[in-house]
């Protein structure tokens, strides 16, 4: 077969976004305990009255400054308005600082991506960024988000060493911040060491009551394999209605999982349910990964209009066989998510399944294995991509860096699979078989029905494209193996068969 | 209907002083809700400023014995203050005190007073955006602020106000620090000593702002001056204290009236907001200034958000273990070398 079933084990880890996009979108926003401040202040009457007798431009930047630091801007328009006039003799920081008062310039901040992305890294522009945050972090060494920063530009490239040295520095400075704990977890996660992501997490006293920090805790639990400290806390707090729905959203997606592993579908299903109350686009797309493992849940189409839901998107549209808007939402979803290659997984898996689209298969793993270099699923997915665009000696090359035992028995089947696939384009038939088989009869494959599904048909497919005798007898049995499964990838295979 | 501190008008007072003339509220710039100013004549003929306090205001108030009570503290420890204050050369100094009564015998009232030093103008009206002030001015005013928080900080006092109209520029073109109404001194109780913020928000240092009130003094409140001296340079190249600034680039829910934690937990918000504030000075300081890199630098030392990395890193690191951490010794010589390389640069530039 082609690609290995991407986002089986979906995990609600943080997203790794800049660190101003994570502040606009409120990840940042703590939860105190501290009432709100009334900033009530003497001297701002007393400018309001001033500037009433006076309208003069002084007075007016004054109280557009007071109104800054009170929260009050709704109460100075005309002052702000006398300053941001083209023609006042008002400096263009005070000029700028006026026309944010009145809500015309506001930094776009918003994390939808609005042009359509290039197949290709633009590592010139992430080379220049790097250079502009080294520069300022020479000037600003203690200032935290921009180390992450630095540390997520890093990881995009792939450079990995650099990336964990920038991450260091962020936990010196600030071993209790939230962000910083989030995007380490999610930055050790990423390089295959989750044990350590989740003993940071576990050591910060901030996740005893973040539940920005309880949600990684747990879903990094679920990926090192290990039992989380604070699923039995988050319970308890979340029984407690605490939280506003918005802070608890990520919590109760990670909980719902956890729950939805243990076969707890019940209790699953009433916590995603509630995280979608006020969700984050990581959230919906975690609760419509659940939808396709549970039952009576489904997603109200509202929320599928939350800002960059790339993710939540391709996996709606896989899930109902619209092959073409997955590809789309993947490419969208790799550029709002650099640092992770699950989209470049899903893109190449969804070009391969419905069009054996080898360039398109080629341009989504290339650009994975920019970030994640050694990536079996990336690399058998450029093998695949490479075989169906014809450029086998390359295919067989691309293989060849991938020790198939050293890899995770669930990505086994798949390469098996496609060493069955490369057997049969070079016109080895039988070895090309034999290969297949082996996927078939993995002992992952026996017991997760879809892996094996996929490996059945994806040997009938290459049956039919050789024109082979055996072609009835494969597509026989695999017809036998899941005439009662509901899997929109056997459609979309059986339409690509040659008629 | 005037109230007695508005009716001096006129009047002569003890030793043959003479008031001559009301200044409207705007033109006296400093000042509280409970005073008014007058130009005044001593005998010899010196104009002189005076602050008229009217405790008959107290009655006023919802709790009058508490608002008698802190208007009376407030007044004498201003006094005390001035008394103090008397041989610094960087703050407006009182003359002399006296009170004086007012109105008819059947309503008499009694008005405090405090005779200082007339000033010909203030820093707030002098650095109005259409008549910027030349940097070699603004900084020579720089020095003398910095030379006045100095001398008060030598006596252990706090301005905890310093705003340019608590700059008041003198006949010689010496620059003074005036208005010492939300002062402190150590070891002695000040009825503003409950604030959050003893003086003006809109100036006040990001960790007040926060709540985020030290116990120690030297921290809390010597810590505040040397902020507001950051931000009051600020507010002479932009136009608008580094208060305003800091905020404006902050996300609407990390703002003081929004943030609901700690100020340490705001603090990785706060640092990149101060650095993109630093930034938009830069820009309106001209690139080709020889003072332009030192000038952003001590703003930057003055007005760090971090109230334990504020100040000179090199005092800092002299005064760790006992002191004032925040001296400001350096900027007043600092100030003084830019607002001499600033003549220069201006000269320069006239003559091209």
């Amino acid at each position: 077969m082609s690609v290995t079933q991407p986002d089986k084990d979906r995990r609600l880890l943080p997203r790794w976004q800049p660190s101003q996009i994570s502040i606009a979108a409120g990840e940042l926003t703590q939860i105190g305990t501290n009432q709100r401040r009334k900033l009530e202040d003497v001297y701002f009457e007393e400018r309001k009255r001033e500037w009433e007798q006076t309208r003069a431009l002084e007075v007016a930047a004054e109280l557009v400054g007071s109104a800054i630091v009170l929260g009050r801007v709704n109460e100075v328009e005309a002052a702000a308005q006398l300053i941001a006039d083209a023609n006042s003799d008002a400096t263009s920081t005070l000029r700028e600082m006026a026309l944010q008062a009145l809500g015309i310039t506001q930094k776009n901040l918003s994390p939808t991506i609005l042009h359509k992305p290039a197949p290709d890294l633009n590592k010139a522009r992430i080379y220049a960024e790097i250079s502009a945050l080294r520069g300022y972090l020479h000037e600003y060494p203690r200032n935290i988000l921009e180390w992450v920063d630095l540390a997520r530009l890093y990881t995009v490239l792939g450079q990995n060493d650099k990336a964990e040295r920038a991450i260091k520095f962020a936990l010196i400075l600030a071993p209790e911040d939230r962000f910083v704990l989030r995007c380490a977890a999610r930055f050790y996660v990423h390089i295959g060491q989750a044990d350590h992501a989740l003993a940071l997490l576990q050591r910060a006293r901030a996740t005893k009551v973040d539940p920005w920090l309880m949600a990684p805790e747990i879903s990094v639990a679920l990926v090192a394999n290990r039992s989380s400290k604070m699923a039995g806390l988050a319970r308890k707090e979340l029984k407690n209605k605490i939280w506003s729905p918005r802070n608890r959203s990520e919590l109760e997606g990670a909980l719902g999982t956890l729950f939805l592993e243990e076969g707890a579908n019940t209790q699953a299903r009433q916590l995603f349910r509630s995280s979608l109350d006020e969700p984050t686009e990581n959230v919906l797309a975690q609760a419509q990964w659940a939808v396709e493992r549970t039952t009576g849940f489904v997603i109200p189409d509202k929320h599928f209009k939350l800002p960059a839901s790339y993710e939540a998107h391709a996996l709606r549209y896989r899930a109902a066989g619209k092959w073409d808007r997955v590809i789309e939402n993947c490419w969208y979803w790799a550029e709002y998510e650099p640092t992770s290659s699950r989209s470049m997984m899903m893109g190449s898996y969804a070009a391969s399944i419905a069009f054996e689209d080898g360039p398109t298969i080629i341009q989504f793993s290339s650009r994975g294995l920019e970030a994640d270099p050694r990536n079996p699923i990336l690399l058998n997915n450029k093998a695949v991509g490479l075989a169906y665009k014809g450029d086998l000696e390359q295919a067989w090359e691309t293989l060849r860096e991938v020790v198939i035992e050293q890899v995770p028995d669930l990505s086994q089947p798949a390469l098996y699979a496609t060493m069955g696939l490369l057997y049969f384009r070079s016109g080895d038939f039988e070895n090309g078989r034999a290969f297949y088989e082996k996927a078939i009869t993995h002992p992952y494959s026996r017991k997760e029905s879809r892996t094996r599904a996929l490996a059945l048909w994806h040997l009938v497919r290459e049956e039919a494209h050789a024109k082979t005798k055996e072609f009835p007898r494969a597509l026989e049995r695999a017809q036998q193996a899941t005439k009662d499964m509901k899997f929109p990838e056997i459609a979309a295979i059986r339409a690509s068969l040659p008629k | 209907m005037t109230t007695p501190k508005e009716q001096l008008e006129g009047l002569e007072l003890q030793d043959g002083w003479r008031v001559l003339q009301r200044l409207p509220r705007g033109q006296t710039d400093t000042g509280g809700n409970f005073s008014a100013g007058y130009i005044v004549e001593s005998p010899s003929g010196k104009k002189c400023f005076l602050k008229a306090i009217d405790f008959s205001d107290a009655m006023k108030a919802q709790d009058p014995a508490r608002a008698l009570q802190i208007l009376t503290e407030a007044f004498n420890l201003e006094r005390d203050i001035l008394n103090v204050s008397k041989r610094m050369s960087c703050v407006v100094t009182a003359i002399t005190d006296g009170k004086v009564a007012v109105g008819d015998p059947a309503t008499v009232s009694v008005v405090q007073y405090l005779i200082l030093e007339l000033a010909e103008d203030s820093l707030r009206r002098m650095a109005v955006p259409s008549k910027r002030l030349p940097m070699s001015l603004a900084l020579g005013a720089l020095h003398n602020v910095a030379n006045g928080l100095r001398q008060l900080h030598q006596q252990q006092i706090a301005h905890q106000d310093t705003k340019p109209s608590n700059v008041l520029k003198f006949d010689d073109g010496q620059f003074k620090v005036a208005d010492l109404g939300r002062a402190s001194i150590k070891g002695r109780a000040a009825p503003h000593d409950n604030l959050e913020v003893a003086g003006d928000k809109a100036y006040a240092p990001p960790e007040l702002l926060y709540g985020q009130v030290d116990a120690e003094f030297i921290v809390r409140r010597i810590g505040a001056d040397a902020y507001l001296l950051g931000s009051l340079a600020t507010f002479l190249i932009v136009g608008t204290p580094m208060t305003a600034l800091i905020i404006s680039e902050l996300d609407p829910a990390a703002r003081p009236d929004a943030w609901q934690a700690t100020y340490a937990q705001v603090i990785p918000q706060v640092l990149p907001a101060f650095a993109r504030s630093i930034e938009r000075v830069g820009r309106e300081i001209s690139p080709d200034a020889p003072y332009r890199d030192e000038l952003l630098l001590c703003i930057k030392q003055l007005c760090e958000p971090d109230v334990s990395k504020r100040g000179h890193p090199r005092t800092r690191a002299i005064m760790a273990s006992s002191g004032n951490i925040y001296n400001l010794e350096r900027y007043v010589a600092i100030f003084d070398k830019l607002a001499f390389s600033a003549r220069i640069f201006e000269q320069r530039q006239k003559v091209k």
